[in-house]
């Protein structure tokens, strides 16, 4: 494991709803300046803005989402956690392998619109956003 | 007994899409974050709906529970919605 090997990684962040737009660019900014240190770089920001949750998170109901992706080796993620993990106003982060292949092209913003749906439906608290799951073929096959 | 027998009862089957919809549409996407897509994939009650009833190939069905079991991390998809 470690190594210097460049992994595409794309970082997921529901930040509270209060939070500014200058906040969110300082976060990013240092969260890349990160993933330069260790010889990684930034392919990509993308901020969502609000959004309503579909369970509450930290009993919140909605919240800020902004999406980093990244090229780095794996280490990076260590150094991010370390970053992100003490920040009350990050709610809750998520770190996906970007497929091979993958270009910033790729990377557009997915058209959602109608996303919006205020409608709350009472759901049961998640389990507690698990780390990096990787691309490895899941044993979630269908019949 | 009385001799009166009922009629065979048909079983309701579901229509069934024999199509993979993300097979003869190539543009078709599979993302976690997209959340107009995938709700489509789920029953009401937020449960994935199976690749027998949703007519998906292996391969796709397999993209897809990933990425809606990623979105329900983020809160884009929920993980139940109680019946109202
Ligand atoms: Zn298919």
């Amino acid at each position: 494991m470690g190594g210097n090997t460049l992994r595409g990684y794309e970082l997921c962040l529901i930040l509270h709803s209060d939070i500014t737009d200058e906040d969110i660019d300082a976060l990013t900014n240092s969260i890349g300046e990160t993933i330069a240190k260790q010889n990684g770089t930034v392919l990509k920001v993308e901020k969502w803005g609000k959004k309503n949750f579909k369970f509450t998170i930290k009993k919140q109901s909605k919240g800020n989402y902004c999406f980093v992706y990244f090229s780095a080796p794996s280490d990076v993620l260590r150094d991010i956690d370390r970053l992100i993990r003490f920040n009350e106003r990050i709610l809750r982060y998520n770190v996906v392998r970007l497929p091979k292949g993958f270009t910033v092209e790729q990377a557009e913003p997915v058209v959602e619109e109608a996303a919006e749906t205020v409608a709350e439906p009472e759901t049961e608290e998640a389990p507690k956003a698990e780390q990096a799951e990787e691309g490895t073929p899941s044993a979630e096959a269908t019949e | 007994m009385t001799g009166k027998r009922h009629p065979k009862r048909r079983k309701t089957f579901y229509q069934k899409r024999k199509i993979c919809r993300f097979c003869s549409d190539s543009t078709l996407d599979i993302s976690y974050k997209d959340f107009n897509t995938l709700k489509h994939f789920v029953t009401e009650r937020g449960k994935i709906i199976p690749r027998r009833i949703s007519g998906n190939c292996a391969k796709h069905q397999r993209q897809l529970t990933r990425a809606i079991k990623r979105a329900r991390v983020v809160s884009i998809m929920p993980f139940s919605v109680s019946a109202s």
